[in-house]
């Protein structure tokens, strides 16, 4: 089953880009692009030739592939619904994070073999906010595992169930928030960074990848897409305690999960603005102190 | 038997002083590496099954292993590097890079108090005049002066602490806290760090790499050995932890900030000597709390970061050697576009760069691994230790974040993007010794990255192996499948798509301005700079900034430097008070000799008078059956 899972969650991928889109243009009362889009995009940049910087080097050649292999590597490890990964072992979870690490430090060189301003400008701006957020990260990852006494991805997101909500609610509702945010800003979305700008000073993730073109930016489209898939799964399994349920209505529930969270991502992009650059890491240390505290309040009056 | 590899290096020291310049530059790297080869044999290999039993002697075979791994390569490497340099250069520097390795291996070996405090002045005196090797510029002086003072402020501690051993009552916790200064000096914690950044960019790269990669260690070797006996664990696991933490997140925060690529590179080793603290801090708090599992985890952790570290950094110091040799700088601003002209060496700087912030799947991470592994047990365990966990995790990934920052920084301002000067434009790959020395070290890191897990199987198989079965074999699956699906992805990318090898040439995206410029591109500075910004309550940035002004501008500039704090608001303000009071008292010494005979004719009467008056009530000799104490020295565990 978990065979099936992963790979429905490798073609899926693309699609929550898309749901968010949709959800954005129902709030606008726009049409938006089609549900699909990402789907075309990537299908037709596989077709296309490259063109690469005569300054470049093979930094930015293989940059985009290494990336991509690192997201489907830590693809291995997550569970989906109630499915443990095959490859599943205590400490997991610090290779899990690692390697989306390794995919977006292969991104950040790629970026700056260019020697373009712009994309050294997304590229430090990316390194600043991914440092920040990977405390808050393994802040949330500290109290799942004090939650549940298990070190693996596997074991321990899916060791959640009705009794961690009915016991430290309040604790489990403050790490969602902080790792709600988290997911936001790695994976480069609204109020953090915006994915549509088209005005390069404005942008981080997209300024960095700005010189890759034809199947190497299909490559960086689907890995994105990837990570923002694992990261809501990370946060479905979190709030859902589906083990509780028999495994087909799990399964229904997970990507039932995903879909709404790609939908309320959608909300946020369009009720929230952007907050300035200067502000995010005040967010930042906004959500680290949730955790921090999730993790007090958990020790002190729920254990 | 075990004086045969310190002899030799001594003789080739001798030699290489005797010779002819041409001869004693073969004499000494001969010998350099024959003594590190010898010290393989004789202390490690021949006593290799100890390694894994913890026996007595498992700490001094461990140490030894970065001195000489590090010191066959540096010893290869410095031909390439010395080439060009003058007779006298040539000569002074085998003498005394022999002479260091000796006393190097000297401290591991000799276990009297005297003795190892004799080789440890060797050793700090002889990589200062290494230190000193371009004595003729001023920064030179003044790193090898700051060096020289660290050195014997660190013996002043370590004799004070050897004579506090010998009381017929130690008090160990007097002693763990002279230990933390005495060796804590040589091992850069913070605080106690100033000397690190100024005496690794002076130091010829060869030294610098073996200084950072087996030297700094030491420090960790002296603790251990001689200030830990009887402390209790939980306070010297608190005190690690708290050092290690401070030095980690702080030594990061000011590498990033630097643009001078070996002050860089000093700065990330106090980083990771604080990664090790951190490691060693929880081993101690799960020794305190009787949890084998934690401890045996974070000591594993930080013994295999020393040996990633001295992997990588010593690689990396190599790489900065090769950027000067080539350029005739280090600062990374004026560099950019290495990487075409110097494939080779930017190619080993960025992997090495990528490996020591921890990413899989090159060594670095493994250290790393094992010490949140132990962090994460120690939560689940509970109590004070969860907390102390929590910090060490929150810190470790911290560190790592900006670890990435710092070397994406350095690999991609000196070696990516244009060139940003006429010295770089015209830079060219150094000669193969060089390259292939540094590769050997990455040769060796990426060997034991794929060995490490085995590590993981061993200490797992010490406990619990239900918990741990599969970790090993997962861990191998983890980095086997990474390459098969980066490999996949290759082939897909540039053999299989249907137009994957139709690649256009063009120029970089200039957002459609006409003629794009290598200065108009990020520099190292301006990449950290929203960092530096966001921790300059810590950093205290020194900004030079000119406006633009007038109606018709003239040139305006911005400048941004971090100079360390340690030196800044710690030891210059301590030294100014101490020279203020010296200026204060200078009148006495007046040159007039009969005021130094009054002086002393008054410091006799008032000593005598001072016998005469205690000794009054002196105990009666004859109840005096005082005995000399007794003398022990353990050999460390």
């Amino acid at each position: 089953m978990w065979y099936i899972c992963f790979f429905l969650s490798l073609l899926l991928a693309p699609l929550v880009p898309g749901i968010i889109n949709k959800t954005k243009a129902f709030y606008a009362g726009r049409y938006g692009p089609r549900l699909l889009q990402r789907y075309y995009d990537i299908v037709k940049l596989l077709k296309k030739g490259t063109v690469r910087s005569t300054t470049s080097t093979w930094v930015l050649a293989l940059a985009p592939s290494i990336s991509l292999a690192a997201t489907l590597t830590a693809a291995l490890f997550m569970p989906f619904a109630v499915y443990k990964s095959p490859v599943s072992f205590e400490g997991d979870i610090i290779v899990f994070f690692y390697l989306l690490a390794a995919g977006r430090v292969a991104l950040i060189f790629g970026a700056l073999d260019t020697g373009s301003a712009f994309e050294g400008m997304g590229a430090s701006r990316e390194a600043q906010f991914s440092a920040l957020c990977e405390s808050i990260v393994f802040g949330v990852i500290a109290f799942i595992i004090l939650l549940t006494g298990r070190l693996s991805l596997s074991t321990s997101l899916i060791g959640l169930d009705f009794t961690a909500w009915s016991q430290t609610g309040t604790s489990l509702a403050l790490v969602a928030v902080a790792f709600f945010a988290a997911l936001l800003a790695e994976n480069s979305r609204v109020p953090f960074d915006d994915p549509e700008t088209h005005l390069e000073l404005t942008m981080i993730h997209e300024a960095m990848v700005l010189d890759n073109s034809g199947p190497d930016f299909a490559f960086i489209q689907y890995a994105s897409a990837l990570k923002l898939w694992l990261m809501i799964s990370f946060i479905v399994l979190l709030i859902l305690p589906l083990k509780a349920t028999s495994p087909i209505v799990s399964g229904l529930l997970f990507f039932g999960g995903v879909f709404v969270i790609s939908v309320i991502i959608g909300i946020v992009e369009s009720v929230i603005a952007r907050f300035r650059l200067l502000k995010i890491p005040q967010v930042f240390a906004g959500a680290l102190a949730l955790t921090l505290i999730a993790i007090m309040i958990y020790m002190v009056f729920e254990i | 038997m075990t004086a045969i590899p310190i002899l030799i290096l001594f003789s080739g020291s001798l030699a290489s002083l005797i010779f002819k310049p041409r001869y004693s530059a073969i004499f000494g790297c001969i010998s350099a590496c024959v003594g590190s080869v010898a010290a393989l044999v004789f202390y490690i290999i021949k006593d290799g099954s100890l390694i894994f039993s913890y026996t007595n002697n498992f700490l001094e075979i461990f140490f030894m292993i970065p001195i000489a791994l590090l010191g066959i390569v540096a010893a290869i490497n410095s031909i390439g590097y010395l080439k060009g340099h003058s007779a006298v250069h040539v000569k002074t520097y085998w003498f005394f890079f022999n002479l260091m390795l000796a006393s190097m291996f000297s401290v591991l070996v000799l276990n009297a108090p005297v003795h190892f405090l004799l080789a440890w002045e060797a050793m700090g005196i002889t990589s200062a005049a290494l230190v000193a090797f371009n004595f003729r510029t001023k920064e030179s002086t003044r790193a090898t002066w700051i060096y020289l003072i660290a050195c014997h402020a660190g013996a002043v501690f370590l004799i004070l602490m050897f004579i506090a051993r010998t009381a017929v009552a130690p008090n160990w916790t007097v002693i763990f806290i002279l230990a933390l200064l005495g060796f804590g000096l040589k091992c850069g914690f913070m605080g106690l760090h100033v000397w690190l950044p100024e005496a690794h960019p002076a130091a010829p790269s060869p030294v610098s790499a073996i200084m950072s990669g087996a030297m700094i260690n030491l420090g960790f070797f002296g603790i251990l050995k001689f200030g830990i006996n009887s402390v209790s664990p939980a306070a010297a696991g608190w005190t690690f932890l708290l050092l290690g933490i401070a030095g980690a997140l702080l030594g990061i925060m000011f590498a990033m900030t630097q643009s001078n690529i070996k002050r860089l590179l000093a700065f990330s080793s106090i980083e990771n000597m604080g990664i090790i603290a951190i490691g060693m801090g929880l081993g101690f708090l799960g020794l305190s709390r009787d949890l084998p599992l934690i401890a045996s985890f974070a000591f594993t952790g930080a013994v295999l970061h020393i040996i990633n570290h001295a992997l990588l950094k010593g690689c990396l110091f190599l790489c900065a050697g090769a950027v000067l040799k080539a350029t005739g700088s280090l600062d990374m601003d004026e560099m950019g576009g290495l990487m075409k002209r110097m494939p080779q060496t930017g190619t080993l700087f960025a992997l090495n760069g990528i490996g020591i912030s921890g990413i899989p799947p090159l060594n670095g991470f493994m250290g790393e691994f094992f010490i949140y592994m132990a962090a994460l047990m120690g939560l689940v365990s509970g109590g004070s230790i969860a907390l102390g966990s929590v910090g060490a995790a929150v810190s470790l990934a911290f560190a790592g974040g900006l670890a990435v920052a710092t070397f994406s920084k350095a690999a991609g301002a000196t070696f990516l993007g244009e060139p940003r000067s006429e010295i770089a434009a015209t830079a060219s790959e150094v000669s193969p010794i060089m390259v292939l020395s540094s590769a050997s070290l990455f040769v060796l890191s990426v060997c034991l990255s794929f060995i490490a897990p085995l590590v993981l199987y061993k200490v797992g198989a010490f406990f619990d192996m239900s918990l741990f079965s599969n970790a090993f074999f997962n861990i191998f699956i983890a980095y086997t499948s990474f390459l098969i699906i980066t490999v996949t992805v290759l082939l897909l990318r540039f053999q299989l798509l249907p137009r994957s090898k139709d690649n256009i040439p063009g120029m970089t995206w200039d957002c459609g301005y006409a003629k794009p410029a290598a200065r108009m591109a990020y520099t190292g500075t301006a990449f950290t700079q929203p960092l530096t910004n966001l921790f300059s309550p810590l950093l205290q940035p020194i900004r030079n900034l000119i406006k633009p002004a007038g109606l018709f501008p003239g040139p305006a500039s911005v400048q941004l430097e971090v100079s360390d704090g340690g030196v800044r608001f710690l030891w210059a303000p301590i030294f100014d008070r101490i020279s203020s009071f010296a200026r204060k008292i200078h009148p006495a010494q007046s040159g007039r000799l009969h005021a130094y005979i009054l002086a002393m004719v008054v410091a006799t009467i008032l000593m005598l008078a001072w016998g005469l008056l205690a000794g009054q009530d002196q105990p009666d000799p004859e109840n005096d059956n005082h005995q000399p104490p007794v003398i022990q020295y353990s050999n460390g565990d």
